[in-house]
């Protein structure tokens, strides 16, 4: 009886510790070395590396369980990535991503190498810049004819200076364009020139500038049933 | 003597009858099942893009910090009690014939 209640005792605590067991997984940096990045995860987990030849995972230790979508939570994740990317070039995890192995996301991780190879190559040294334009709310009336050409104008100006870009959805009435871009560091600052530029010229137009972000709506590795998969953002 | 039936949707199905009446309510089901499914996706979309427009306004310093915290809180709730019922909204009914 004794040795019955030790048994499951001790598979309440197996249970336990495996659930504590879980790899939260920011992104898959170029990088040859560990590296700590400090106590800087969700719940304020260190933020740690696992290497694979010369790519590594940047992830942190957490309780297997589901991340809620909170605005906390994002803030988190982004800060993250944030720091990681003021030293490398990431190719970003979508939020929430838990693993409950270390031996699992290896095993991923050496499946889709070759992948994760050609995706850093596609996102080395680049960026991600989002601008936003809405109607300001005192503005009830316009030509829509007008407006459209303007929109059409403006998005050209800011291509010209960005690599790809993709447009957002349209989550208000009074967005008119939601546009993420993706641009090579050396040239954020002529971007961002060209986004003043037409912030004056439009003076009916509020713009919403923002970044330097990890390039999520152009590449972000989904945990999936055939492993990582790589998608972008809705 | 006296005889007893079942007539039941399974049963006949299971010997092979099909009964107009009953298959049209099937169906009725099966369409009543997916348009609350779809009016759902909707309303946690259209959430979804309130608390996204609530961000932006705050942003823009079109609206306070307390403003926005309170709208975003509301907004949330509604979120996780609609994400609920998505959840538990499973059929009622399992067909395991037809």
């Amino acid at each position: 009886m004794v040795s019955m209640i030790r048994t499951s005792k001790n598979i309440v605590k197996q249970k336990r510790e495996r659930k504590d067991k879980g790899i939260y997984f920011y992104a898959v940096v170029p990088l040859s070395e560990e590296r700590n990045f400090g106590e800087i995860g969700m719940n304020g987990a260190e933020v740690y590396t696992i290497l694979h030849r010369n790519i590594a995972s940047v992830v942190s230790n957490t309780p297997i369980k589901e991340f809620e979508l909170t605005e906390e939570n994002v803030m988190r994740h982004q800060a993250v990535l944030r720091r990681i990317m003021e030293e490398h070039t990431a190719v970003p995890v979508e939020f929430g991503a838990v693993i409950h192995d270390v031996k699992i996301l290896k095993r991923l991780i050496r499946r889709s190498y070759n992948t994760m190879r050609e995706c850093l190559k596609l996102v080395d040294n680049r960026v991600e810049l989002g601008v936003k334009a809405l109607l300001k709310s005192d503005i009830t009336t316009f030509d829509k004819k007008n407006l459209k050409f303007s929109l059409k104008t403006i998005l050209e100006s800011l291509k010209k200076e960005a690599e790809q870009s993709i447009s957002g959805e349209l989550f208000s009435d009074r967005l008119l364009l939601n546009e993420s871009f993706l641009v090579k560091k050396d040239n954020i600052n002529a971007f961002s020139e060209e986004v003043a530029k037409i912030a004056e010229n439009y003076p009916n137009i509020r713009f919403l500038y923002s970044g330097p972000w990890a390039p999520y709506s152009f590449i972000c590795i989904k945990i999936g049933k055939e492993g990582l998969e790589l998608g972008k953002k809705k | 003597m006296y005889s007893m039936f079942f007539i039941d949707e399974i049963l006949l199905r299971s010997l092979g009858i099909v009964l107009g009446p009953f298959d049209l309510i099937y169906i009725l089901e099966i369409i009543e099942e997916y348009s609350r499914g779809l009016y759902i996706q909707e309303q946690l979309k259209e959430l979804r893009n309130k608390i996204k427009e609530n961000r932006l306004y705050y942003e823009l310093g079109e609206s306070t910090l307390k403003e926005y915290s309170t709208r975003n809180d509301n907004l949330n709730k509604k979120l996780k009690k609609f994400e609920k019922t998505r959840k538990i909204n499973f059929p009622g009914r399992i067909n395991l014939l037809g």
